[in-house]
């Protein structure tokens, strides 16, 4: 048998290349770094800053702390905005003379327009390939539990403006799961097939996120006081 | 004035931010982002042979990145479409019948979350940039969401409901299958952040199979809105209508 041809060997290395891709295992990233912040080096952050590399680690110890710092801020950004603007519809006296269901409906709007483009919010995709180490895990989870966090209070407080509570024995915590589950999904898939998830839906032309986020509200919660029989 | 620690810390990290930023700007996407732990020692390694045998084929690891991105949007390796469908084949001869909604929830909850591949996918979202793998992204979604589109339709039919006005089974689908992406993203991160909801009919409900069918209930209505009982009465007819 003769010796493989370069084009043989090019195929058996990209092969091994997609194995590690797709069977990337626990074992090996707890080895791993933030590796998928390889394009942030601590040289160009000091370029732009105009100082020396040695400034910047005057702050970190070394690049991957930075990144690690950088991960971390990567996935506050985008919760400050939200619950901002969220806060401010629950406290303006007009919203609150209208159907309070449209807080909800304004809100998602927001918060859908604002990060379905962003790159810094969806930085946070490419570290899931690095999820099975346990400091990146625990990063991601960290982001999504200030999520739950913030949201949890506001989201109580409008349930209690419609005369609603959740219902046992879903919690607070799985509501929130599931709508912040929903919107990253749509957030991915309007990033790749726009014209499927920017939809208006239902005979009120909600948009597609506020639609579902009012769906799982709804199904997650009961009526304090349930006069009439459910539908 | 001299600008605090603190300052400065923020001023690097807001920097970073704009790195990031401009990497998934139009012509910044490096490859590397999501591939990076993909390193040529490792390939070479597991090839059993040496280093400088790869470079004898790509000059640099950024170039065997860039083939490598190739390589996997042309193989099907990552995308899992045909792997979907077969779900509920399989289910469908598992159980005898159509699966319901909650069956169906929990086999797609379990494979996915489990699957490697599908959380390598989702890492290649940082290469957007490259109209390969958009355009590949966005066939598989396709492909995906039309697959999943007639089990959703007949557990509509058999609880004795219909898409309401001014939405469709696509955009049923298309609600579903994001939030199948956004739960299996926090399982990944941790398995308890997505316990099943221990409902009071004794049966096993994902959390995926429980916010579906809170979707479920907000894309459809009753067949007959105004008798109490149409649900009851459809599901006993099902798969007539």
């Amino acid at each position: 048998m003769g010796r493989p041809t370069a084009e043989q060997r090019r195929q058996d290395y990209l092969a091994i290349g997609a194995e590690i891709v797709t069977n990337f295992s626990a074992e090996e990233s707890r080895m791993a770094t933030v590796d998928a912040l390889a394009n942030v080096k601590v040289a160009d952050v000091a370029d732009q800053a105009g100082v020396t590399k040695g400034a910047v680690y005057h702050v970190w110890p070394s690049q991957e702390a930075y990144r690690k710092d950088l991960l971390q801020r990567l996935l506050e950004q985008s919760r400050q905005a939200g619950i901002r603007e969220l806060r401010q519809l629950l406290d303006d006296p007009e919203v609150l003379n209208t159907d309070p269901r449209t807080i909800m409906h304004r809100y998602a709007d927001f918060a859908f327009g604002a990060l379905k483009e962003d790159p810094a919010f969806f930085a946070r995709f490419s570290f899931f390939v690095y999820a099975a180490n346990p400091e990146v895990s625990a990063l991601l989870a960290s982001g999504d539990d200030a999520v739950i966090e913030d949201f949890g209070p506001v989201i109580e407080q409008y349930l209690e403006l419609i005369g609603r509570r959740v219902r046992a024995p879903f919690t607070t915590e799985l509501m929130l799961i599931s709508i912040n589950s929903l919107f990253q999904g749509l957030c991915l898939r309007h990033r790749t097939s726009p014209d499927l998830v920017d939809r208006r839906i239902g005979p009120d032309g909600l948009g597609m996120y506020a639609h579902g986020l009012e769906s799982i509200v709804m199904h997650f919660s009961e009526p304090v006081h349930p006069s009439e029989p459910a539908p | 004035m001299r600008r605090s620690k603190e300052q400065r810390r923020t001023d690097y990290l807001d920097i970073g931010a704009g790195l990031v930023a401009e990497s998934a700007g139009p012509g910044g996407a490096e490859p590397g982002f999501a591939l990076a732990h993909v390193k040529l020692a490792d390939v070479a390694d597991r090839a059993g042979v040496t280093k400088g045998a790869l470079y004898h084929i790509w000059p640099s690891q950024e170039a065997f990145w860039n083939d490598l991105l190739a390589y996997l949007m042309d193989g099907q390796q990552l995308f899992g479409a045909e792997k979907l469908a077969s779900i509920g084949a399989d289910l469908a001869a598992a159980v005898g019948t159509a699966p319901t909604l909650r069956e169906f929830g929990n086999a797609l909850f379990d494979t996915l979350s489990h699957d490697p591949s599908f959380f390598a996918r989702v890492s290649l979202f940082s290469y957007l940039d490259d109209d390969r793998v958009r355009a590949e992204l966005d066939r598989s979604f396709r492909d995906s969401v039309q697959r999943i589109i007639p089990v959703l339709e007949t557990s509509i039919g058999s609880m004795g409901r219909r898409i309401i006005d001014g939405a469709t089974s696509w955009d049923f689908a298309v609600a579903v299958a994001a939030l199948l992406d956004g739960l299996c993203l926090q399982y990944r991160i941790d398995p308890a952040r997505t316990p099943d909801v221990p409902l009071a009919d004794g049966v096993r409900w994902s959390l995926f199979a429980a916010a579906a069918l809170a979707l479920l209930q907000g894309y459809t209505q009753p067949l007959d809105d105004g008798a109490a009982h149409a649900a009851d009465a459809a599901a006993a007819t099902a798969g007539s209508g």
